[in-house]
């Protein structure tokens, strides 16, 4: 058993989140996206003397979104705190951020997988800095064509206790950023930054553990495997008799599990004991949490209100008419689709691509049941946008034909085999509504008394494929049903054709 | 060398094509060259002769340049002027062209007046007397062994020592109105928000406020007329809630029917008795005049220069952590774009900024430091809530509060220097109006024995800005004071 199963697991989740503004949060400067260094600035982003920060009011208005998204409680009037700290990629050398009325507080979101529900600290409005590249030879560049970039950070109480929950937020809130449209909300970009707050207790305890803050996590999967690692190294400190401490650790991806890089780290007297770590970690594990800086260490960060900006009001009425135009949630989609009878599984793919989804709920909207149009959309339409190499959000196919198609099916008119064979790929390639191309194509069913015929035809026709399902030979049904479609062309139905080779055996 | 014609004259001559701007500006920049005050830190004759030859141009095509047409204008260097070095009175700053012009300078331009050079400052605008300055004190006109004031010296000496006949300045604890007074000059400190901040290099942002020196009152107003004004691009500027301009205020004003309310408290303090004297003269002057005399109190006087030094140094302390050596100052052997070493970064700075302004950082930081936010920060908030209701409540039903704009009249060169608690000790009476966000005017009320101006203050409510001009303009006429030095 590993020791980490003796620990409760306590997680809060920090989030940055680059708003998708037209342009910077206190400058006009569009946003970048892989632009040459330095291309995508101008005085005030670059904190010459004398500039003056101009509140973007649609970076705003997307954070104000995120607060009412979350049902947060937005304040009557919020305002701006300048955060000091020097650093080469910071022009003013202090952060314009948000800390005594930050656009929300409160708040929570139902996770999609498991419905559970995460409560927020708060969101607030802060500008990005610049980035540092080093060179390798003990000098940096620094690019400023990042310095201003609104950033709504998203911060939530300390409610994760596995890391499967951690990544059901994760998606969930991914998600629910590109759903109201605030935020690109790609992580190998950069537009998503999360960080992790993790402490451990003894199961049952209601008391908090010191937590250590992890950055550098550049993707899902290095969150959810630096909260497993973390889990284990505090309590293997803690069954070891000690006491994990406060501080900041970078997760480094591509350590692989050795003791002798492991103890060069920090001092004994802090180090969780090697032997006890390694035996938690799985076959093939790779990458650990390094010490990177103490409580101690911890700057001061001289917060005081911003005396460039106003105080922004927020009237009540402003907060109701987001509300009301707030888009349907992730985490409640998900559930109205599994309460539809869709699997897990399907009910998240149609949320995660929600192109598909909006597609899924037009048929649902015209009467198709939601099984069917989650059927239709998934494989019908995702076989067509497979093979044109088209995304959700482009699907050539109006959901008014598929709709038809449906009808055509449900209504018995035309068996199914025949409407999903003959009529839906000139649905496709024509760009015909179903019913227009049976029309045209003179598509109808074959009668019965046809299909025995064409039947009774190729079984004279085939004497060898009739002594070979006399002999049991199952697969030797191929050749007659394949003459008889040729002669129908296509227009069989595959069971009646089967029914009369049934009897025929006989 | 000294030209004492009014900004209103000039501008009347020129736009009739009586005068040439390019004339008034040659002119003016040679007194700039031959600056015997030390008052301009550099004059900008290229640009100044591009103007004056467009203003020149407009008015030989009948289109109008401006009312201030042809005036020059020295601009206090802490003001950004695109192409021209502005070093807001720091070694740190020296070499710094900016890229843009302050709101202000495009105004006045825009307005006709022509830019001739950037005057001197304490460093970083901290100081009041000018004697902070990186490159070496102003001299006051009056007596050249004499501090003028400061911050805002050099454009108060200029203008007062009739080598430009308007200036800019900026005021954050009486930077404007105490140079104003020991130079025997008029200046405002506009109110809050009236007159933009963008592209002056901010020394405390809630306080800071931009504004103009001149000879006159008439000359005054028709500046403020050009300056003030909602900039969209300052979120802290406001569409300025009076209606008519400064020009007509200033005219045929009166003094009959209005009441001043002489600041009690004020009076009670040490203050030089020659100072004392003749504010009480002035304003028994005012009252021959018809002003109803009445007397106020602000009770929470004591708070003002506590408040402001904690409020002014923790804004400045972040105002100037931008400052740090990479983009800006005195680098340690680095050349060009050869790398800085982070690691001689903070001390390299520190070389860079006097002492004073090293003072003033290390207060603001401590007052903002975790732990001391409470005692120092909000403390200082909450005093200068206090300070503002006091004044409001006391200019119920008065036109404006009466008292000295400065303790005491101009004082030697390094008298004060190496006592930073008595310089301090000299915004007594300035510091309260910018914490209260009041607009205030300095204007000349007398002299000492020894010769030396003294300044009386006017400070009004919100918005009285146009008020007081109109009151000061009445007072300057019924004291009929020469205001040339010397001439007495």
């Amino acid at each position: 058993m590993s020791v980490a199963e003796q620990y409760e697991l306590v997680v809060g989740m920090e989030v940055h989140a680059q708003l998708n503004s037209q342009s910077k949060l206190f400058c006009g400067c569009a946003l970048s996206f892989g632009e040459p260094p330095n291309t995508r600035t101008c005085p005030v982003c670059l904190g010459l003397p004398g500039v003056l920060p101009h509140l973007n009011r649609e970076a705003f208005s997307k954070c104000l979104r995120i607060a009412v998204a979350l049902g947060m409680q937005v304040p009557e009037v919020t305002d701006f705190d300048r955060k000091s700290y020097t650093y080469p990629d910071l022009p003013k050398n202090y952060q314009i951020t948000q800390l005594y009325h930050p656009l929300g507080t409160g708040g929570e979101l139902e996770l999609m997988r498991s419905g559970k529900r995460i409560r927020f600290d708060n969101v607030h409005l802060e500008e990005d800095a610049g980035k540092l590249s080093h060179q390798g030879d003990g000098t940096s560049r620094v690019d400023f064509n990042r310095a201003g970039t609104p950033l709504a950070e998203i911060v939530t109480a300390p409610d994760f206790r596995s890391v499967e929950d951690v990544d059901d937020y994760m998606l969930t809130l991914t998600q629910l950023l590109k759903t109201l449209d605030v935020c690109h909300a790609r992580m190998q970009e950069g537009n998503l930054r999360f960080e992790a707050s993790v402490s451990v207790r003894k199961a049952g305890s209601q008391e908090l553990g010191e937590r250590t803050e992890i950055k550098n996590l550049n993707s899902y999967t290095a969150v959810c495997a630096a909260v497993t690692y973390e889990h284990l190294r505090q309590s293997a400190l803690l069954a070891a008799g000690q006491t994990p401490r406060q501080e900041t650790r970078l997760w480094d991806e591509a350590w692989e599990p050795s003791p002798a890089d492991y103890e060069a780290d920090v001092p004994a007297a802090v180090r969780a004991p090697y032997a006890a770590v390694a035996a938690g970690l799985p076959e093939g594990w790779r990458g650990r949490t390094r010490f990177m800086r103490s409580k101690e260490d911890a700057q001061d960060y001289r917060y005081m209100p911003e005396p460039d900006l106003p105080r922004i009001e927020v009237p009540a009425a402003t907060v109701d008419a987001v509300r009301a135009a707030l888009p349907e949630l992730p985490g409640p989609r998900c559930a109205r689709y599994r309460e539809g009878g869709l699997s897990a599984r399907e009910a998240e793919d149609l949320v995660v691509d929600a192109g598909l989804g909006d597609y899924v709920d037009a048929l649902a909207a015209a009467g198709v049941p939601l099984g069917d149009a989650a059927n239709y959309t998934r494989n019908l339409i995702g076989a067509v946008l497979n093979k044109q190499g088209l995304g959700s959000d482009a699907i050539p196919v109006p959901a008014a034909h598929l709709v038809e198609l449906h009808e055509l099916i449900a209504s018995k008119a035309l068996p199914k085999e025949l409407v999903l064979k003959q009529v839906w790929p000139k649905v496709v390639s024509e760009g015909l509504a179903p019913k227009a191309v049976v029309a045209k194509h003179g598509i109808q069913a074959v009668d019965e008394a046809a299909v025995r015929a064409a039947t009774d035809a190729a079984w004279e026709a085939n004497p060898q494929a009739v002594a070979d399902l006399r002999g049991g030979k199952q697969k030797a049904r191929g050749a007659i049903l394949g003459a008889v479609m040729r002669a129908t062309k296509g227009q069989a139905s595959p069971q009646a054709v089967n029914a009369r080779i049934d009897e025929l055996l006989k | 060398m000294s030209d004492w014609a009014s900004a209103t004259e000039l501008a009347a001559q020129v736009r009739r094509g009586e005068l040439r701007a390019a004339d008034v500006a040659a002119a003016a920049l040679a007194r700039v060259a031959n600056d015997p005050l030390h008052a301009f830190l550099r004059a900008c004759p290229q640009r100044a002769h591009a103007r004056a030859e467009t203003v020149d141009a407009q008015v030989a095509a009948g289109e109008d340049p401006g009312p201030l047409a042809g005036v020059p204008i020295a601009i206090k260097d802490n003001l950004c002027t695109a192409g021209v070095e502005t070093t807001a009175g720091s070694k740190l700053l020296a070499g710094f062209v900016p890229p843009y012009d302050a709101e202000v300078v495009r105004r006045v331009e825009a307005a006709g007046a022509i830019v001739v050079g950037k005057t001197n400052l304490d460093e970083f605008s901290m100081g009041s007397s000018t004697e902070h300055s990186a490159f070496g004190p102003t001299l006051n006109p009056w007596d050249p062994s004499r501090v003028p004031g400061g911050s805002s010296g050099g454009s108060a000496a200029a203008v007062a020592g009739g080598l430009v006949p308007l200036a800019l300045g900026s005021d954050t604890g009486g930077s404007i109105r105490q140079p104003a007074a020991l130079c025997g000059c008029v200046g405002l400190k506009p109110t809050y928000g009236a007159v933009s901040r963008r592209g002056l290099i901010a020394f405390g942002s809630s306080l800071d406020q931009v504004g103009p020196f001149a000879r006159s009152v008439g000359d005054l107003a028709a500046l403020l007329d050009a300056l003030c004004g909602h900039d969209p691009a300052d979120m802290t500027s406001e569409q300025p809630a009076w209606t008519g301009s400064f020009a007509e205020a200033a005219q045929g004003a009166s003094l009959a029917g209005a009441t001043l309310g002489v600041v009690r408290d004020y009076l009670e303090l040490t203050l030089d008795p020659e100072v004392r004297a003749s504010v009480e003269a002035a304003v028994s002057a005012a009252e021959a005049q018809g002003a109803t005399v009445r007397e106020v109190s602000l009770d929470h006087t004591a708070l003002a220069i506590p408040a402001y030094q904690v409020l002014a140094t923790a804004e400045a302390s972040t105002n100037l952590a931008r400052f740090d050596g990479v983009a800006y100052g005195v680098r340690a052997g680095a050349e060009g774009d050869a790398p800085v070493d982070a690691a001689t970064l903070a001390p390299s700075t520190r070389r860079g900024f006097g002492p004073e302004v090293r003072r003033r950082i290390l207060l603001g930081t401590f007052a903002l430091s975790s732990g001391h936010y409470d005692a120092y920060y909000l403390k200082a908030q909450q005093a200068r809530r206090v300070i503002r209701a006091d004044f409001l409540a006391a200019l119920d039903g008065v036109d404006a509060l009466i008292g000295p704009t400065s303790p005491v009249p101009a004082f030697p060169l390094g008298e004060k220097l190496a006592d930073p608690l008595a310089m301090y000790a000299l915004d007594v009476f300035t510091v309260s109006t910018n914490l209260a966000g009041l607009p205030a005017l300095s204007l000349p009320c007398g002299f000492t024995d020894a010769g030396l101006p003294i300044g009386v203050q006017l400070t009004g409510a919100p918005w009285s800005d146009l008020r007081l001009v109109a009151l000061a303009a009445a007072w300057e006429q019924a004291l009929g004071l020469d205001r040339r030095p010397g001439a007495q």
